[in-house]
């Protein structure tokens, strides 16, 4: 329901500002890609396209504005390579961000997991020390060794 | 010395220290004056710290406890022609630091009348007679007649008699009432029933005594000599008590009225205080003359013996139980009863006796209550007599007492209660009597400690409810006279320092012993007993009711017990899961113990509300570990930089770096714009 009133108002302003959502739709052709092929729930990909697409439209968009809003006026914005190039230009930074991430992220995740194995080790050795050994009885009925465990906080 | 009495003198010969009692007397153990020992005592001399010291002290057995509640009224009486108390209660002994029970009087002035039980008795001329042992002698039964005291130790070897020819009661409170009387000396009833089921008896048994002990002195030597206890009863049954004791002897004739009247084995006709007192002042009277029991037209022959009475019949029958039991399966009682003896309702209630015998023949037991039953019917006089049991229908309670560690005992005074025999005799009298309501009051008491069989109740109680002031029996408290819950625990403490208790200080005995004087209900807690076997749960209840009793009654300090009970239970503590909690539990032990505090080692030790903490706190943790456990795996198995979690994070990570960025760039083209 929400999702058609949004539909709705975005047809009624397209309407009302039709050279603005013309630009738009132009230029931010690389965010509706990705909306498309993004599966997943949370859109963090088109959340890192779309931002940076969106900042390198909001220049001729705010010089339409400034123009008044004219069909002319748009299709020139629209025939400027140097727009056309900085809100593809800055959609591709967000890609650029969005494949190179997982590089740093996994080195750091590497590097970390040491550490928390290390604080959860000390963590059941005070355990053990406090409650002796039979707190390590039930470990041998360890849940599911595949699933994901719930997060424990670690001090 | 009677044979069922244990001699306790050797027992006690290394004590001969002076030791102080209640403030007021000195005893001197090692002056002993065995001539003035009553059985089972020891007798040594003793001193009043004013000076007066013609005193002596009896030490007392707690087998054979003495008279608790007679003693209270005893001393109350001030008869020069009586031994009474001047003194009486617990001492400890400094050489074995063990308590025992000392009873206090002023040296009596003559010699015994005999020396010990089985001696001859001297004749005496009819003047020493009347005038030291009748008129001497009354104010003595004045007072016992007027107060409803029972002396139950008149015999001849417990006169005192001056040079003079004045005589004197000897003590009476030393060992249960007619404990140690001769079966000649008590009236039948009592002298068919065992030792220690004669119980208080009346005033009228009083009267029996010294009836017989005129005879023996007016006589001279030992009536009936030669002649067994059975054959003693059995004579007075057949004659009557003075047919078989004076029989054709030639007796005195100004004797003869009151060895008749005091003699009556009839307790309506026999001579009490007025009849003593009119006797003694000159108005000579006639006693009845008790008929014996009636003949039957024809004799029953039973265990190899021909009968002619009722009562010499149910008294072979006492002593005949498994002949008793087929006499009574044939129907040849009953016809002797109705046909021979033409008694229709003795009849009827034989008849009564083996109906109840079938309804009961699922027990096991029913042929043994027929054939008391029987006997009750028969001779409604005797005492209840039940198998090896014969007490009189108010001694039941002392007779468990004393016979509670002779086999097989307890199970038969235990059926005596279930099958309701006490009420059966009070119902089978042909006069009723006001104490009745008192006596069937008793026995439902007794019956109510009994009915249920967890420790703190059953026939132990029944001892110490039974019984005022009767000694805790339990084998734990050693030879420790322990009538004062009060020196329960100082006795245990004892017992333990001396090394004498290995396991939990706490047994049924002592359980309903501490039940019958401690105050609050413990009912929930005795089922805790009730698995022996089950250490740890009986010897935290041990320490529970040990504590409370401290709580009560005191003493403040008990460091071997503490210790002695630490150690039982300080496994408990080494089941705690939680060892910072182990180690206070420890320290806090061992400062309990140091001060002999169980109440305080009871809330350590026992204490279910810091182990269910404690346990409460061992699950979680437990559960932590396991968790931390599947955390450490997973990232051990290289889930924090799996494909996936990468990609998530990655993903996420870049959003937000994506979205920092954005807005920086906003935020500056917009002052661009602005600018």
């Amino acid at each position: 329901m929400s999702r058609i009133l949004l539909l709705l108002i975005l047809l009624v302003l397209a309407a009302v500002l039709m050279p603005s959502a013309i630009l738009l739709a132009v230029l931010m052709v690389p965010s509706l890609v990705v909306y498309v092929i993004d599966r997943n729930p949370h859109r963090y990909f088109t959340v890192t396209i779309g931002l940076p697409n969106f900042c390198g439209v909001l220049p001729p968009l705010m010089e339409l504005w400034e123009r008044g809003q004219s069909f002319d006026g748009a299709f020139s914005a629209i025939s400027d390579p140097w727009n056309m190039m900085v809100a593809y230009g800055a959609a591709g930074l967000g890609w650029i961000l969005y494949l190179g991430t997982p590089i740093f992220v996994s080195s750091y995740l590497s590097i970390s997991t040491d550490g928390k194995i290390k604080a959860i080790r000390r963590y059941q050795d005070d355990l053990v020390e406090a409650w002796g050994d039979g707190v390590k009885q039930s470990v041998s009925a360890t849940p599911e060794q595949d699933a994901e465990p719930q997060e424990q906080e670690v001090s | 010395m009677p044979t069922h009495i244990k001699e306790i003198a050797n027992e006690l010969a290394h004590l001969q220290q002076p030791v102080e009692f209640e403030g007021k007397f000195r005893l001197l153990p090692a002056e002993r004056l065995p001539e003035l020992q009553s059985p089972g005592t020891l007798a040594i001399a003793a001193a009043s710290l004013k000076g007066n010291n013609s005193l002596f002290a009896l030490i007392c057995q707690k087998e054979a406890a003495p008279r608790f509640s007679m003693i209270r009224l005893m001393s109350r009486v001030t008869c020069p022609v009586m031994m009474t108390p001047v003194g009486s209660g617990t001492v400890i002994f400094p050489e074995d630091n063990v308590r025992r029970f000392v009873l206090v009087y002023e040296r009596p002035s003559g010699t015994r009348l005999i020396p010990e039980a089985g001696h001859l008795v001297p004749k005496m001329d009819e003047e020493t007679i009347i005038n030291g042992f009748i008129h001497n002698l009354l104010p003595a039964l004045r007072e016992l007649s007027s107060r409803t005291l029972m002396h139950r130790a008149i015999r001849p070897e417990n006169i005192f008699v001056a040079s003079d020819g004045r005589a004197m009661l000897g003590e009476c409170l030393s060992t249960p009432a007619a404990y140690a009387q001769p079966v000649l000396y008590e009236p039948i009833d009592s002298g068919m029933a065992s030792p220690s089921g004669r119980g208080e008896g009346g005033v009228l048994d009083d009267f029996y005594s010294f009836g017989v002990l005129l005879a023996e002195v007016a006589m001279g030597g030992s009536l009936l000599k030669g002649k067994s206890d059975e054959e003693i009863i059995e004579a007075k049954i057949k004659l009557g008590s003075y047919g078989a004791l004076v029989g054709q002897t030639r007796v005195p004739l100004k004797l003869m009225e009151p060895l008749r009247g005091l003699l009556s084995d009839d307790p309506y006709e026999r001579w009490a205080m007025p009849d003593i007192e009119m006797w003694a002042n000159g108005r000579h009277l006639s006693p009845k003359q008790v008929p014996l029991p009636p003949k039957a037209v024809r004799s029953i022959s039973f265990a190899g013996k021909d009968y002619l009475t009722a009562p010499m019949l149910a008294n072979a029958m006492r002593l005949n139980w498994s002949e008793s039991k087929k006499l009574i399966s044939s129907d040849h009682l009953d016809s002797w009863v109705r046909r021979a003896l033409s008694n229709e309702d003795m009849g009827d209630l034989i008849v009564l006796a083996e109906r109840t015998s079938s309804a009961l023949a699922s027990t096991g037991s029913g042929d043994d209550r027929a054939v008391s039953a029987s006997i009750m019917a028969l001779d409604p006089a005797a005492p209840i007599i039940y198998k090896d049991v014969a007490v009189r229908v108010d001694a039941i309670a002392q007779a468990i007492a004393l016979e509670f560690f002779e086999p097989g005992k307890v199970e038969q005074f235990l059926d005596v209660i279930r099958m309701k025999l006490s009420q059966a005799w009070v119902t089978s009298q042909t006069r009723t009597k006001p104490e009745f309501i008192a006596i069937i009051k008793q026995i439902e008491h007794l019956a109510q400690n009994v009915k249920s069989m967890v420790p703190g109740y059953g026939m132990e109680r029944a001892v110490y409810a039974g019984n005022e002031g009767w000694p805790c029996m339990s084998p734990l408290v050693g030879d420790h006279y322990v009538d004062d819950i009060k020196n329960l625990l100082p006795a245990l403490e004892n017992m333990v320092a001396s090394g004498r208790i290995e396991g939990a200080p706490v047994d049924r005995h002592i359980l309903a012993f501490a039940m019958n004087n401690m105050r609050g209900n413990f009912d929930a807690l005795l089922k805790r007993f009730e698995d022996p076997f089950d250490r740890d749960v009986y010897n935290g209840a041990s320490l529970r009711i040990l504590a409370d009793m401290q709580k009560q009654f005191g003493p403040p300090n008990l460091p071997a017990l503490s210790a002695h009970m630490a150690n039982l239970l300080i496994d408990s503590v080494e089941n705690f899961h939680n060892t910072a909690f182990r180690k206070q539990l420890r320290e806090a032990v061992e400062n309990a113990t140091t001060e002999g505090k169980l109440t305080i080692l009871q809330s350590i030790l026992d204490n279910s509300q810091i182990k269910d903490q404690d346990q409460t706190g061992f699950d979680q943790a437990q559960m932590i570990f396991s968790n931390l456990e599947a955390q450490a795996t997973w990232l051990e198995q290289g889930g924090l930089v799996s494909n996936e979690n990468v990609q998530l994070v990655s993903e996420k990570t870049s959003a937000v770096i994506s979205g920092l960025c954005s807005s920086l760039a906003l935020v500056g083209m917009t002052i661009a714009w602005v600018f």
